[in-house]
Formats: C-alpha cells, sequence, structure tokens
C-alpha cells in the first residue's frame, strides 16, 4: 500500500480487534494467558479509554494493537490494515506512548525529534519543517536545544507527546499517559488528549485512574482478567449496572464477573 | 489528515540514521570517551613513564651509584698499575685514591694466631686507611712464587652494597687486564692465537623491519584483544542496555523500521568505537615508541615498521567484528548495565585464551587453526607484522571468520525482538529482586578473586609462610564471614547455615577419600601433557625457585600451609558461603559453572585453568549431590596434599607406572559422590529436608 495515500478514517473504524488473545510462556508460572479473547472497536475522532486494575491485560492489548507484540490468537486492524499481515505499515499509522517512555539523555529534543523522522522515513526538508511546527505547538522552544537529561519531568512529557504525533498518525495509543505525572504536567496531558479529537484523530488509552475516563471518553472499556466485561458510553455503562458513580460502576462490573468465573470455576467440580 | 510523506530510503538509510545517533550519543558520554579514547591513549606514555622511573630507580641502587676505591699499586709493576687504573676509570662513576697499605702488610707477616681476633684487626686497619668514604680497598704486588705476576688484594666489606658493587668493577677490571696481557703473551711470543683456526661471522638475513615486525607481532594481538574489549564493551552496554535502561526501547520498537536493521546500525556503531579504540591506541603505540619515549620488550625502536607493514594490520579485522558482533550479543540479552558488565568478563577471558594459545612461538599458521575464532585473527596479525603471512591460512581465516562473524550477527538482529524483551509479565524490578542472592554471591566471588590478587599475593610474596597462614586463617576466613552474613541478611537464615557444615552421607565421604588419590595421580599424567600443549613462559620459573624454597620446609609444616588450610578454607568460601548463595535462586548448571569460572578465577594462572575449572567444578556438584561441603574438604585436602608431596619430591614412587592404576579409583569415587541418590536415599531427603535446599 502507498503510504502516501493513507486512508481516510473520517467515518471509518480506526481500530478493529476481535477475539484478541496473547499467551505468555513464562517458565516460572507456566503459561499465562494476559488477555483472553477481547473485542474492540474504536472510531475515527473518538476518544476510547480501556479501564481495569493493574494486571488485567491493558499494556499487553496496547502492546498488541501497536505491533509490540504479535497476538496468539484473533485480529487486529488499525486503519484498515492488520497487524500481523503488515506491521510496519501499520506503524507508519500509529503514535505510541506509554507511562515508561523514555528520551535518549545526550540528544537534545531536536535531535531526537530528527532521528524518530529519520526513522518514519521522512524527507530532511519536511521533517525540518515538521519540526518547527512542533516546536511551536507544544511550546518547546526553550528548550529544544538542550539536552533531554536536563528535562523537567512535565518537559520531558511534551517532548514524547511531540515524538508521538511526529509522523501526524490518525491513530494514538497512549498507555497510562498520566501515571507519574504531577498535577500540572498530567492536565497538559488531559488537555492534548481532548484537543486530537477536534483534530480527528482516534484516541486509544488505558488509564485506571477513574475521573480521567470520565472526563475525556467519549466510550469506555472495562477490562478485567484479560476479559473486555463492558463496554459503552458513561451513561450507557451507568444505565446497564445501576451505579451512577463510575466507581462503583466499576465495581459492580468486576463484581458480576468475579461471580460468573466462580461459578464456572464450581460448574466442574 | 494524511500522514507525512515518508520516503522509502530503504534499509541503508535507516542504518545510517541509527549509527548516527548512537555515535552522537557515544560521543556525549564522558565515560565513553574515557574507555574509548584517553585511556587507550594515554595507556603507553603511562607505561613507559613509569618503566623510565623504575628503570632510573634500579639504576641508581647498582650500577649507577658512585663507588670510591683505595689504591695502593706502589709495589706493582708500573705498566700494570697504570693501566689497571685506566680499566678502572671506565668503570664510571667512580673514584679512586691512594694510600700507603703499609700496615696491613706488616699485619699480614706477623704469624697468625687467633683467625678471629686476625679478621678484626685486618678490618679495622683497612676502615683506617680508606676512611669513611671509601668502600674498598685494592693492593698490588709481584706474586711470591712467580715473581712475574701481580697478586691483588681487594678488601671489602660484604654487607655494604656499594663495596660489593666496588668489588665487582674491581674484579672485572682485573680480568679484562688479565685478557690483554695473555693476548699481547700471545702475539709476542707465537705472532698469532694458535687456538683460533677456525672463524666463525654470523650474519643476520631478516631485515631489521622483518625483525621488528616479528617483535610487535608477538605482542599486537594480545593488546589488540584488550584494548577491542575496553572500548566495544562500554559502546556496546551504552548501545544495549543503556536503551533499556533509559526506557526508549519499547519506543524505538514501534517505529516503522525492521529490528534487525536498528540492529545493525547498533552493531556498526560498536565495531567503529572499537576501531577507534584500537587506532587510538596503536597510533599512541607507534608515536611513544618512535619518540623514543620507552621500549617494548625484545624491540629496538619502532626499528623502520613501514606504514605498509603496519596497515597490513587489517588482516585483524575479522576477528574485531566478529568480537564486537560477541559483544553485541552479549550485552543485548543484558536488561541493567551492571548485569552486562558481569558477563563482559566472561567473554574477555574466552577471547583471550585462544589468542594466547596462538601466542606461543612455536605455533604456526595452519589452514585449521586459523579458523578457530580469535585464534586465526591473531595468528595471521603475527605473520603480517614479521612478513610471512601465507595465503591460503588467511583466507581460510578470513572465509571461516566471516562464517563466525555472520552466524553472531544473525543473532544480533534478534536481540531486539520484542517478545522475548517485553513477553514476560514480570517487571524488570521483579526479575532484578528474584537474584539478589545469587547476584550477591556472584559479586562477593569477584571481591574474593580480587581481594586475593592483591592481599594474598601481597601477604606471601612478603613472608611465604607468615603470609599463607595470614591469608588461609584470617583474610579468606574474614571473606567467608562477611559473604554468608549478606547472605544471611537476604534470607533471614542464620549465617553459619549458608557454610553448608552439615554430616553427609557415609557414601560421599567414602567417594571423596577415593577421589583424592585418584585426581592426584590423573593430574600428574596430566601437567607433562599440557607443559607439551602449553609450555611455561622463563617467567614462571621463578615459581620453581619457590618450590624449591618451599620443599626445605618440614613436611607437616607444607602440608598445613598448602593442603590443609587451603582445601578447608577454599571449600567453605566457594563450596560453603558464596554456593549457597548462588544456589539459591540459579539453576544447579549455572551454579556449577560460576562455581568452576570463579575458582579458576582466583587461581590466576593460565597454566592451571583446565585444572582449576575442572576441580571448581566438580567440588560443586560433590557439594550440591552431598548437600554438604565436608567431603568437597576432603577432595581437596587430599588433593592438595598429594600434590605437594609429589612436587616436592616427597612421593616419588606417585611418578612410578603402577601408580597409575590409581587413577581408577575415580571411577568409583564419582560413582558415589556424583551419581543421582538413590530412590530410597531421595525419600528420605524429602522427609528431612536440608536448611540449604533451595526455596524453589
Amino acid at each position: 500500500m502507498d503510504p502516501t495515500q493513507a486512508p481516510t478514517l473520517s467515518k471509518g473504524i480506526a481500530i478493529h480487534a476481535v477475539g484478541l488473545e496473547k499467551v505468555f510462556h513464562d517458565p516460572q508460572r507456566g503459561d499465562v494467558r494476559a488477555v483472553a479473547g477481547l473485542d474492540l472497536d474504536c472510531r475515527a475522532g473518538e476518544i476510547y479509554g480501556l479501564l481495569g486494575p493493574n494486571g488485567a491485560g491493558k499494556t499487553t492489548t496496547l502492546r498488541m494493537l501497536a505491533t509490540i507484540l504479535a497476538p496468539t490468537a484473533g485480529r487486529a486492524e488499525i486503519a484498515g490494515i492488520d497487524v500481523a499481515d503488515d506491521p510496519l505499515e501499520v506503524r507508519r499509522r500509529i503514535g505510541f506512548l506509554s507511562s515508561t517512555t523514555g528520551l535518549y539523555p545526550r540528544l537534545t529534543a531536536r535531535e531526537l525529534l530528527r532521528y524518530f523522522g529519520r526513522l518514519h522515513g521522512m524527507e530532511e526538508d519536511a521533517l525540518e519543517a515538521r519540526i518547527a511546527e512542533l516546536i511551536d505547538t507544544f511550546d518547546l522552544h526553550e528548550f529544544a536545544d538542550g539536552r533531554c537529561e536536563g528535562l523537567s519531568t512535565g518537559q520531558k512529557q511534551r517532548v514524547s507527546i511531540a515524538r508521538a504525533v511526529l509522523h501526524d498518525p490518525p491513530v494514538l495509543i497512549l498507555d497510562e499517559p498520566t501515571t507519574g505525572l504531577d498535577i500540572i504536567a498530567s492536565s497538559a496531558m488531559i488537555e492534548f488528549i481532548e484537543s486530537r479529537r477536534s483534530a480527528g484523530t482516534c484516541v486509544l488509552f488505558s488509564t485506571h485512574i477513574l475521573s480521567e475516563a470520565e472526563r475525556l471518553c467519549d466510550r469506555i472499556g472495562i477490562i478485567f482478567d484479560g476479559r473486555m466485561l463492558a463496554v459503552g458510553t458513561l451513561d450507557e455503562l451507568r444505565a446497564r449496572t445501576g451505579e451512577s458513580w463510575l466507581e462503583d460502576v466499576f465495581k459492580e462490573l468486576v463484581r458480576r464477573a468475579s461471580e460468573e468465573l466462580e461459578a464456572a470455576g464450581r460448574a466442574p467440580a | 489528515m494524511s500522514a507525512v510523506a515518508p520516503r522509502r530510503g530503504g534499509a541503508y538509510r535507516i542504518v545510517r540514521a541509527v549509527l548516527g545517533s548512537e555515535l552522537r550519543q557515544l560521543v556525549r558520554d564522558r565515560r565513553a570517551l574515557f574507555s574509548a579514547v584517553l585511556l587507550p591513549a594515554l595507556l603507553y606514555p603511562l607505561m613507559f613513564l613509569s618503566q623510565d622511573k623504575l628503570e632510573e630507580l634500579s639504576r641508581d641502587t647498582l650500577a649507577a651509584r658512585e663507588v670510591s676505591i683505595a689504591l695502593d699499586l706502589a709495589r706493582a709493576d708500573g705498566s700494570i698499575a697504570q693501566r689497571f687504573r685506566d680499566l678502572l676509570l671506565q668503570r664510571t662513576p667512580i673514584a679512586l685514591f691512594d694510600v700507603d697499605a703499609e700496615p696491613l702488610t706488616l699485619l699480614a707477616e706477623v704469624i697468625p694466631k687467633d683467625p678471629e681476633l686476625d679478621r678484626e684487626r685486618i678490618r679495622d686497619t683497612v676502615v683506617e686507611l680508606i676512611g669513611g668514604s671509601g668502600h674498598l680497598l685494592v693492593t698490588a704486588e709481584p706474586d711470591e712464587v712467580v715473581r712475574t705476576r701481580t697478586s691483588f688484594h681487594l678488601y671489602f666489606d660484604v654487607k655494604d652494597d656499594s663495596a660489593r658493587e666496588a668489588k665487582e668493577r674491581a674484579e672485572s677490571a682485573i680480568a679484562e687486564l688479565e685478557d690483554e696481557l695473555a693476548e699481547t703473551l700471545r702475539t709476542e711470543l707465537l705472532g698469532t692465537d694458535p687456538a683460533r683456526g677456525l672463524h666463525i661471522t654470523s650474519v643476520d638475513v631478516a631485515s631489521a623491519e622483518d625483525a621488528s615486525g616479528a617483535a610487535l607481532g608477538k605482542l599486537l594481538p594480545l593488546i589488540a584483544i584488550l584494548i577491542l574489549m575496553t572500548g566495544g564493551s562500554y559502546a556496546a552496554l551504552a548501545i544495549f542496555a543503556g536503551e533499556r535502561e533509559s526506557g526508549t526501547l519499547e519506543t524505538l520498537l514501534v517505529q516503522p523500521v525492521l529490528a534487525e536493521h536498528i540492529a545493525w546500525g547498533k552493531f556498526l556503531a560498536v565495531l567503529a568505537t572499537a576501531l577507534v579504540t584500537l587506532a587510538v591506541n596503536f597510533a599512541s603505540m607507534f608515536f611513544c615508541l618512535a619518540q623514543g619515549l620507552g621500549q617494548l620488550p625484545n624491540l629496538e625502536g619502532s626499528g623502520g615498521v613501514s606504514a605498509l607493514r603496519i596497515l597490513s594490520g587489517f588482516v585483524y579485522l575479522p576477528g574485531a567484528v566478529l568480537l564486537c558482533a560477541v559483544l553485541c550479543l552479549v550485552c543485548g540479552r543484558a536488561r541493567t548495565f551492571r548485569e552486562g558488565q558481569m558477563t563482559i568478563f566472561p567473554v574477555m577471558l574466552a577471547a583471550l585464551v585462544p589468542t594466547s594459545i596462538a601466542m606461543i612461538p612455536s605455533v604456526e599458521m595452519d589452514v585449521l587453526l586459523a579458523m578457530v575464532p580469535m585464534a586465526g585473527p591473531a595468528l595471521a596479525l603475527r605473520d603480517a607484522l614479521r612478513g610471512d603471512l601465507r595465503l591460503i591460512p588467511l583466507l581460510a581465516m578470513i572465509l571461516s571468520h566471516v562464517g563466525w562473524a555472520w552466524l553472531a550477527l544473525s543473532h544480533v538482529a534478534n536481540i531486539l525482538d520484542a517478545e522475548k524483551i517485553l513477553g514476560t509479565k514480570d517487571t524488570e524490578a521483579e526479575l532484578a529482586q528474584r537474584h539478589t542472592v545469587s547476584r550477591h554471591a556472584i559479586r562477593w566471588g569477584f571481591i574474593a578473586v580480587l581481594v586475593n590478587y592483591i592481599l594474598g599475593s601481597m601477604l606471601t610474596g612478603w613472608r611465604f609462610e607468615l603470609g599463607t597462614v595470614l591469608v588461609f586463617w584470617v583474610m579468606v576466613p574474614a571473606l567467608i564471614v562477611l559473604v554468608a552474613t549478606g547472605t544471611a541478611r537476604r534470607t533471614k537464615e542464620p549465617w553459619v547455615r549458608e557454610l553448608g557444615i552439615a554430616m553427609p552421607r557415609w557414601r560421599y565421604v567414602i567417594g571423596a577419600m577415593l577421589l583424592a588419590p585418584g585426581l592426584a595421580r590423573l593430574a600428574l599424567w596430566f601437567l607433562p601433557l599440557q607443559q607439551e600443549l602449553l609450555p611455561m613462559p622463563e617467567g614462571a620459573l621463578e615459581g620453581s625457585e619457590l618450590i624449591a624454597g618451599i620443599a626445605a620446609l618440614g613436611t607437616w609444616k607444607l602440608l598445613f600451609l598448602l593442603a590443609l588450610s587451603p582445601g578447608i578454607m577454599e571449600e567453605l568460601l566457594f563450596r560453603g558461603a558464596l554456593m549457597s548463595g548462588m544456589k539459591r535462586d540459579l539453576s544447579p548448571a549455572k551454579t556449577v559453572l560460576w562455581q568452576a569460572f570463579l575458582f579458576a578465577a582466583i587461581h590466576a594462572s593460565i597454566y592451571r585453568i583446565v585444572p582449576t575449572f575442572t576441580l571448581g567444578a566438580l567440588f560443586a556438584v560433590i557439594a550440591l549431590r552431598s548437600r554438604s561441603v565436608i567431603p568437597a574438604i576432603i577432595v581437596h585436602v587430599g588433593y592438595d596434599a598429594i600434590m605437594v608431596l609429589a612436587a616436592t619430591g616427597r612421593l616419588e614412587w606417585l611418578g612410578s607406572a603402577p601408580s597409575g592404576h590409581l587413577a581408577w579409583l575415580i571411577l568409583p569415587g564419582l560413582a558415589l559422590c556424583v551419581l543421582p541418590a538413590g530412590a530410597a536415599e531421595s525419600q528420605a531427603r524429602d522427609v528431612r529436608p536440608s536448611p540449604l535446599d533451595s526455596p524453589t
């Protein structure tokens, strides 16, 4: 596929996953099923929050969608391209950022952006113009030419965001983007995610902070033990559980799922 | 909206971008600059400078010392006296002054009564004659029997260094004078020397360049491998392990490029750094030699080794490529800097062994040797510098090493396999936690090796007997307690338990008693064989002088110092304190290998590496099987005792042929000590678990 003709996503499905499954082979614990048959659809211009406790399988799901890990079973498409068939083309269309993302301490912000632009195969002229634009957008002027090791957490976060949107991806995958940030930096991140909605980008992000999800998400997917418990707008989820606060919605869904699991566990015995 | 138009630059562009970025980061890394540029550049100036200082010091103490000699030549033949004076004056720095030795002559005429009293009188007289500043008194007079001969008397005090030096100079002057006189007499009588019927002239047909090249060729392969490792290993650590530490790896792996292209770019950066290090180092060496700052052994100046000859050093390139690929492999697997550093040392050893074997003078480069990793390039470099590199072995070396490097490089591409890096649910912190006990043990193993290198060798070098006692009964016990308490702090067990002092089953005790003589006999058969394959260098003869000195000790003292003490203490340290930490979270195979490696390392001798490695592994297996350190102590003490007695000639029978059958004792010994326990016994074990069992 010619990458210059990226498919228009304005009405289409940006992320589409069916029966996604990932099994890790752990020498100590045997096979661990981190994600067990997960369906997910995410439209262009939509902000989708993946909500779940630690170890629910959020990170693994996002890594499979970002082609870092290969699914054990199931299928996933990003902008109509299968992640297993053409991972490189998928990577051209996504911007990926996680809470553990670091920067090269000995490169300046500008050099770092240039490096990743080159890895994306961008033309030098277009790349320089894009970097200048990003420095304006994210207000990196003050520290664009200082080494990353000297930046504050908030400044680093801005450089990381600029890096993730460098190639103007139609899909953003953010793994707990606000974890470890202070209030100012995390509210800047939330503003950035909101700004993407108007730009028509599809944003899929994971979090375990309920207030973030409440504020940002068009739709919320609640994930627990590798499975999707419920998907919908906040109102839909409220209606389904009869709870008004997201926290209670979440607890109610987890309770029901645990009961089902227990019932399934007893059945054969 | 659409993505910014990407250009399909292909692999080359990606590799170049990665290479450029990595090199830029290395250049800005002070530690990288230090290990890749500063250290290799300063190595020779520092080495030569300290060499100069040492030479100055030794010259100052010996030949360079000014001696002052008192002469009484009045009664000797005038021409001989004059010639002797001239010859003495050539042995500078020297001062001569004349005295009248009449009082001494008078003393000699007195009929001797008490030799001790006479000696005292002579000494007093000499001291009086030469005063405080003189070191030696020389008198000369016609011989009492043959009047044409001149009789010299040298009076000196053996306790005084300068006096001994003065005596040596006077003696050499007299010897030279005697030769001159003999020559003159022969010519006078015969006209020519009848003994000189034959005449030898040796002509060295090797060019000066060949000779210097040969001298360099003995050194450069070893230097090259050390320098490549210094520069390359830091770069590999910074580039691979550093990426994980800075948290950039995940980001890198979502870029639309193949992981193998990234790996290639990183590998090239490591190779470039290693080659720069090597170039800086060699340039510094040639500069120092050309400036006359110093000398390498057997090498007179840089001796006109032409630039072309130096460029022939490029034959080492396949070796450098292979070494860097292996470094990338090793560092790529490491999760952190520290983990990488721990694995580099074994790589360095693995690379040094084939290189040092190849550097034995009698080894010729043939096709087979050329294909041995790192031995082939070393031989090619040696022969290229010497100017007799042959084409067929060279081609074999290049082809085989391209193959080896390709093999290693194809794995380098897999290093960045995300499934392996991220495909575990463990966080890195959890992984790091899990190995804390074994890491502590391995770290202390290296510390013990270093402490023994520095403190241990200082102590035994200072006074052999006392030093050995201090090493084995103070230094090693201190290490044992430190290691065991450190492990105990992590495992929350009493530290004495970590030593593994438990009563073993009888089969292990009996097996150990059989193994000791069997192993010793096998070693006596193996050592001459090794001597043939890997002859000890001249320097190692100092060791045999030491053995001669040791042989003078009493048998019981000897057994205590060299068998009982090391046997008990080394086992308590290695198979006790260190191993109980290692086996807690390492597999038995890894535990045994680490044991063998550290045990070989502490013995610090390439000539003993095979026996010590094997013994270390065997002792570890015995201790693991028997769940006690005692059988290992029995084998170790017994083996050392027999070897010490054999080496000092107290067990000559052991060298004889019939004793060879003793080696068969190994088989029942191994059967008892190493074979898995029977079903009944393992059941019994389950009922009564040992406190040393690993928690898994």
